[in-house]
């Protein structure tokens, strides 16, 4: 009795002095591969507490944190091959990189880390985070904190430069993993129904003639397939030159409006209730389901998806698996409109204020290590995020890459075919992720209840300008 | 008395038809578990034998055995340290006279009315300012103390019977021997029945893992696994499944090695 | 029915505040009365055994730091949060007093979130207390093979309620789920997650299957510890089966009928929110519970006052619940 009771005891002594302290235990658990290693420095949250050592580099090394919020497959390469390779290249200088989480968290982890002994150096935040990141005041624009002048905007491809541009004209975050909307078509299925491979669908109306030849002349039930994703109806509001937000997209000056009820909404959000009212658009009825189209596709229940370019691959093997060929094409667009090209979705790197010229200088040089053509190069290889410059991509093509990757060509060039404006360098707006839940109304709305497109829209345009009026009211404020 | 056959049957059917319904999910998600990816997407109860290969990509690949260390360590830890607080907690409000007792006893029991879920804003705030933001502390040091555990406890004790108390008296025992050797050893079963109760809460639990868990260091098995089905390209279903088949063993071990004593240890502590 | 004896003794002080005593309560009302009993019963039979005060501190002391640490402090601090409108994670702030409260209740979204938490929550709370009580009671009829069913039928509860959630989620998923393959004879396909009623319809029977088991434990435990002389005298009386359960064995039980109305009034309430988030809360917020619209609020749309304003009225709201539950179970719980 004597034991349990002093066993109890020590175990509580355990739990409260466990905050703080690393845990030893952790190294030594199991097969003490790399991976284990540097999950046990990821206990460690204080980071000057991590050993430069035990990362490759010298005791003295300035050990340079960068949080990321990718996970899977990409988490490993960022963490296990080019971090690690950054490491022990560079002399004086480890880089931590660690997961923070999704992108949400990382954006709040690192706004909340700010200005503390925990803060980072260098943060992957995604797109829709720039408002808040911006207004944030805890990072530095990438062209002051770069002294150097390692970055230069015009070695990027346009449309992915511009969007991550502040009024300066230059850069204020890192560009790092880019994609954009593609159309992936089951070439196996559209010669079954008669239908030309390499002439996939380019229009709205396109894509529903389509679908009619492949519902006709195939067993298919349904046709095309997409995640209920706001992503796609900006993307589509992009392509036909039109904003989001007012004050040319928040780009010349803090949005006060979102512009839902606009004409190419309306146009977006109609083509959509169709597509689902007809039967051609197949959906699991829950949101963000990025999964959703790929099974479809698997499974050969569809035809086409519109998907972002990160998931090229997953098609790819899926339908390789089961006999049947891909082909990609642009993203189709509205009727009788001119083509004015993609958003690019993604994340870029910020650097974090409040820390030392040394280590700010070296934030900048890993964040442009990443971006340089070989390091991106493999990156795209990879995880099929875009080849941010024009050079990388000539490199690729040397190297007969996109011979035998096609796809990935054909979203590549469309990024490049891209009309750079304030409507293709997206919306810099606060509460991005709020209006986006509310865009999403508008859509179940019209899609499962069957209101009308125009009137959803405006209620949503009215709740959109109320959050984002009670937003710029605090951050102006004062 | 037993009841008629024909009752008998009709009881049997009915209790068969009912665990059939609360079965199934498990059973399917089971048949799942050993499906390769193209089995599981064309929907059927077919057994595959891609169970192990499921579980071995689920445990390793995506790392569900160390999230599922995570949740162990949180489980054992907390139920250790909420039955040690509450034990003494419950024997100080018993055993000892001092001022504002009453009060002190009051505030305990309000916080049976404060959910850690109302709460989770402010408590992410204080986590944060305390440093322990995406640990496994954080996880672990809020849910340590409970007024349920506290209140049962106290219910035991008050029913220990007086002569016990007076012999440990006699021998002069100090307050912490006494409790280690007389009042433990007389709350194995309520113990144990709390300890039933916290590892099925700290299995449940889910808000304030999924807002805690910002890497694999602090990431719960629950949270873990429902990652699997957001945040995949493709979803495994075989391997979430299986996933989810791993979960189940360490309360049903738990569940199997106390269901005895947790019902006597309940039968004590909820009479009065 | 061993019990503390309650005899007169020196009345202390008395304290102030709310009571909060989610057991079964002794009889008489007020916090007041409860705590002189309370001090009283122990003056008689447990007279301060040990005298050093200064152990009794220390013995409290572990439990009251965590206690205001992470239960005190938060509460304080989320009635703080409630006044502000907030931005960038709570690090921009504007003082609006009452704003965030006013637009709970103004708001028709969030009278409708409050209706849908209440049906929902209804069918959970009766749902899995009355299916557990059933089997517990078929179970209890000595038929035999009790013990197996009884660890078939917690299955569900050794699966946690968000994993409960992916099951149920993928078992109805329209393309890869089982129940749409099994349908598809019958020439139906219903669209399990774009009709708000058949995603509420889902989401409270993934919540009952998963809390039935929790609940079925208690019960069978209860049954275990009914007193055979009091059941066997009913038998005796020639009450017919039905009767003997709701005379004789249902008011034996209700001690641990009302302590599972307060637990599950807490599950399905808060711990729900495991569910409805693997839902997303859709389609259109069919399955948004308050407990989730709270999470959303905090930390999706980054609004951390008006979440902290929900919290403070969800709370209100279910503590209020739980002291009529308790209040109605003073008047009918019968103890042995």
């Amino acid at each position: 009795m004597r034991s349990v009771g002093i066993g109890a005891l020590g175990a509580l002594a355990l739990a409260l002095t466990a905050c703080g302290a690393d845990d030893p235990a952790a190294d030594g658990a199991g097969d003490a591969i790399v991976a284990d290693e540097a999950q046990a420095e990821e206990i460690v949250d204080e980071t000057e507490d991590v050993d430069p050592e035990e990362l490759g580099g010298d005791e003295d090394d300035i050990v340079l944190t960068f949080w990321h919020g990718l996970g899977g497959d990409d988490e490993v390469f960022i963490e296990e091959e080019l971090a690690q390779r950054y490491s022990e290249q560079t002399d004086g200088v480890v880089v931590n990189a660690v997961n923070r989480g999704t992108y949400e968290e990382t954006l709040d982890a690192s706004i909340l880390a700010a200005g503390t002994d925990a803060a980072p150096h260098l943060v992957q935040l995604y797109e829709i985070g720039t408002g808040v990141a911006r207004d944030s005041g805890v990072f530095v624009p990438l062209h002051e904190a770069d002294e150097d002048g390692l970055f230069d905007v015009d070695d990027y491809i346009p449309a992915v430069a511009e969007y991550y541009t502040d009024e300066t004209g230059e850069l204020y975050s890192a560009p790092w993993n880019s994609s954009n909307p593609i159309l992936n078509v089951d070439a196996t299925r559209y010669e079954e129904a008669g239908l030309d491979p390499d002439d996939p669908p380019e229009t709205f109306s396109e894509v529903m003639d389509d679908c009619d030849v492949l519902m006709a002349e195939t067993e298919l039930e349904g046709c095309f397939g997409m995640p209920i994703h706001a992503w796609f109806f900006e993307q589509w509001v992009a392509q036909q030159g039109e904003l989001l937000v007012d004050n040319d997209n928040g780009r010349s000056g803090r949005a006060e409006e979102v512009l839902l009820d606009s004409d190419a909404a309306v146009t977006v959000m109609e083509w959509w209730q169709e597509m689902d009212a007809e039967g051609y658009w197949t959906n699991s009825g829950e949101r963000e389901d990025w999964d959703d189209p790929r099974t479809l596709m698997a499974e050969g229940e569809i035809a086409m998806a519109l998907d972002s370019t990160a998931g090229v691959a997953a098609y790819e093997d899926s339908l390789a698996e089961d006999g049947r060929e891909l082909t990609t094409a642009f993203m189709p667009i509205p009727d009788g409109v001119e083509r004015n090209g993609t958003i690019i979705g993604g994340a870029s790197n910020y650097v974090v204020d409040g820390h030392s010229d040394e280590e700010t200088e070296a934030a900048v040089a890993f964040a442009n290590w990443l971006s340089e053509t070989e390091q991106i190069a493999e990156w795209h290889r990879a995880t099929g995020y875009f080849p941010l410059r024009e050079d990388t991509r000539e490199q690729l093509e040397d190297e007969g890459w996109f011979d035998e990757q096609p796809n990935f060509a054909t979203a590549l060039q469309q990024l490049e075919e891209t009309q750079v404006s304030d409507a293709t360098r997206g919306a810099i707006v606060g509460q991005f992720p709020q209006i986006r839940s509310i865009v999403l109304d508008a859509a179940e709305a019209a899609l499962f209840e069957g209101q009308d497109p125009a009137e959803a829209l405006s209620a949503s345009k009215d709740e959109a300008d109320r959050v984002l009026s009670d937003y710029n009211e605090i951050v102006v404020g004062e | 008395m037993r009841p008629k056959p024909l009752t008998r049957v009709a009881t049997h059917v009915a209790l068969i038809t009912f665990t059939a319904v609360f079965i199934g999910p498990v059973v399917y998600a089971a048949i799942t578990a050993t499906q390769d990816q193209s089995a599981a997407l064309s929907p059927s109860l077919a057994l595959v034998t891609d169970l192990l290969v499921n579980v071995e990509l689920a445990w390793s690949r995506f790392r569900l055995g160390e999230f599922m260390g995570n949740t162990v360590i949180v489980a054992v830890t907390v139920t250790l340290a909420k039955t040690v607080l509450s034990l003494l907690a419950g024997a100080a409000f018993v055993y000892f006279r001092f001022p504002l007792r009453g009060v002190a006893f009051t505030l305990v029991l309000f916080t049976l009315m404060m959910p850690t879920e109302v709460l989770i804003i402010a408590l992410f705030d204080v986590v944060e300012w305390m440093g322990l933001y995406g640990t496994l502390p954080a996880l672990i040091l809020p849910f340590m103390a409970s007024a349920t555990s506290t209140f049962l406890f106290r219910q035991h004790f008050l029913r220990v019977p007086r002569d016990i108390v007076e012999a440990a008296q006699v021998d002069g025992a100090g307050p912490l021997r006494f409790v280690r050797s007389v009042l433990v050893p007389l709350s194995w079963n309520t113990i144990a029945a709390l300890a039933v109760v916290d590892i099925i809460y700290i299995w449940n639990m889910y808000l304030w893992p999924l807002i805690n868990a910002v890497g694999p260091e602090s990431t719960m098995v629950q949270v873990g696994l429902v990652r699997l089905l957001v945040d995949q390209q493709v979803t495994h279903y075989g391997v979430i499944m299986a996933g989810a088949m791993l979960t189940m063993i360490p309360v049903l071990v738990v569940f199997l090695a106390l269901q005895e004593r947790f019902t006597r240890g309940f039968a004590l502590s909820t009479e009065r | 029915m061993t019990k503390v004896e309650q005899r007169s003794g020196p009345a202390p002080s008395p304290a102030p505040g709310p009571s909060a005593d989610a057991r079964p309560p002794r009889r008489t009302h007020g916090l007041r009365a409860r705590i002189e009993r309370f001090d009283a019963a122990l003056a008689e039979t447990h007279p301060a055994t040990f005298r050093r005060r200064s152990a009794a501190l220390w013995m409290l002391l572990p439990t009251a730091v965590v206690l205001v640490v992470f239960l005190y402090v938060p509460m304080a601090r989320t009635f703080e949060l409630s006044l502000y409108r907030t931005a960038i994670f709570g690090q921009q702030r504007l003082f609006v007093g009452l704003e965030n409260f006013a637009r709970v209740f103004t708001s028709p979204e969030s009278l409708d979130a409050v209706v849908r938490t209440a049906i929902i929550s209804t069918l959970v709370i009766g749902g899995s207390i009355g299916i557990a009580l059933l089997l517990a009671a078929l179970m209890n009829q000595r038929i035999g093979g009790t013990r197996i069913y009884r660890l078939l039928l917690v299955w569900p509860l050794a699966l946690s309620t968000a994993i409960s959630g992916v099951v149920f989620r993928v078992m109805f998923d329209p393309n890869v789920g089982l129940i749409n393959s099994w349908l598809e004879p019958l020439g139906i396909q219903p669209e399990w997650f774009r009709d708000p009623t058949l995603a509420q319809g889902i989401l409270v029977m993934a919540l009952i299957w998963n809390r039935v088991g929790f609940n079925l434990i208690f019960y069978t435990a209860a049954y275990q510890n009914l007193p055979r002389e009091t059941l066997e005298a009913a038998l005796v009386d020639g009450a017919t089966p039905w009767q003997r359960f709701w005379r004789v064995t249902f008011p034996l039980l209700s001690p641990i009928t009302l302590f599972l109305l307060v637990t599950s009034t807490i599950f399905a309430f808060f711990d729900a929110f495991a569910i409805a988030a693997i839902f997303d809360g859709g389609p259109l917020n069919a399955t948004s519970l308050l407990i989730y619209e709270i999470y959303e609020n905090a930390f999706v749309f980054d609004a951390r006052g008006l979440a902290a304003a929900q919290s403070l009225l969800l709370f209100l709201a279910v503590g209020a619940l739980t002291v009529l539950q308790l209040r109605q179970g003073r008047k009918r719980v019968v103890y042995q």
